[in-house]
């Protein structure tokens, strides 16, 4: 209240039409009055235009991903969505089920366990994009026993080339 | 000076106070940018055949294999068409002939544009970044049901 009382008076931060409806000898006053508002409305487009941008690509809800270790994903130009899921990442010849490290052997055990929580359990595989195979074929066969059928390998959406 | 009493009353000329709408702004403007993801993580789905029922039911549909050696070669098999065709696309320079591989599976899209099943069986020590370049490519060649195939 005290603060645009003060702003009120002193006459920085009114309007181009408060400014020009003025009745003011001080051409200088005057002038500057009409450049402040200006600025100061400027500044809300921009804002405004900020929060736009910043929504809409906000509104997308993203599965947290642990990339530590310096781990690349593979790049995919026509990939889908990531719908919700387990993740299964394999780092260094680990394997982690939603972050907990699990043993080769106990992979089936914990995959059946999700997928009976959750009858169409989809899971996430996360591993970096140099990984050979044989290490990627435990979780293949690990999901084949549990039952799983579905898959969604993790990849960063690369832009596509217009050629 | 400003006017005061009646003549502000009169006053038929009145401004929104921008200030409240600025601070509301930048507020938004800081939870999003702390709270926005920047690198955006997609995926290639697949399903795989589970139990032997399924596998029965695949059994006489048109699919597309592709073996992976270690070394980068490809051996690829159209399998439950008439005129069964095989094609061979090895390395150039030590890296993987991505050209050929979509020229290929072109020429099998064009051939047979009902195939829409894939089978992709990499070797051990075949990289994972080059089996999701071959499921990229499978999708571009119009091939929506991928699978991959344990070793």
């Amino acid at each position: 209240m005290a603060r645009s009382q003060i702003l009120k008076n002193s006459g920085f931060l009114s309007g181009s039409l408060g400014s020009q409806s003025r009745i003011s000898h001080k051409k200088a006053r005057l002038k500057k009055s009409i450049l402040a508002s200006l600025t100061l409305t400027s500044l809300i487009d921009a804002f405004s235009i900020l929060v736009i941008y910043l929504l809409t690509n906000a509104s997308n809800a993203q599965i947290p991903f642990d990339m530590r270790g310096g781990m690349q994903m593979p790049q995919a130009k026509l990939s889908d969505a990531l719908s919700y899921g387990s993740v299964v990442k394999v780092m260094n010849g680990e394997y982690f089920v939603d972050s907990t490290k699990i043993s080769v052997p106990q992979l089936p055990i914990k995959l059946r366990e999700l997928k009976e929580k959750n009858p169409t359990e989809t899971i996430i595989i996360q591993a970096d994009r140099k990984l050979p195979y044989s290490e990627m074929n435990p979780i293949i066969l690990a999901a084949a026993q549990a039952g799983v059928e579905k898959f969604q390998f993790a990849v960063l959406a690369a832009q596509v080339s217009t050629r | 000076m400003s006017m005061t009493g009646a003549q502000d009353k009169n006053d038929l000329n009145f401004e929104l106070n921008l200030l409240p709408i600025f601070d509301i702004l930048s507020v938004c403007i800081c939870f999003l940018l702390m709270t926005v993801v920047w690198v955006e993580v997609s995926s290639m789905n697949t399903s795989q055949s589970v139990g032997a029922a399924q596998a029965s039911s695949t059994d006489k549909k048109e699919s597309l294999t592709v073996r992976a050696n270690n070394s980068g070669d490809l051996e690829i098999e159209v399998t439950n068409v008439k005129d069964k065709s095989d094609f061979k696309i090895t390395t150039l320079r030590g890296e993987m002939n991505w050209d050929q591989l979509e020229q290929v599976l072109g020429q099998i899209h064009t051939a047979h544009p009902q195939l829409i099943t894939g089978i992709i069986a990499p070797s051990e020590k075949f990289e994972y970044g080059n089996l999701i370049r071959i499921m990229d490519e499978f999708k571009k060649a119009g091939i929506r049901d991928m699978g991959i195939s344990p070793m």
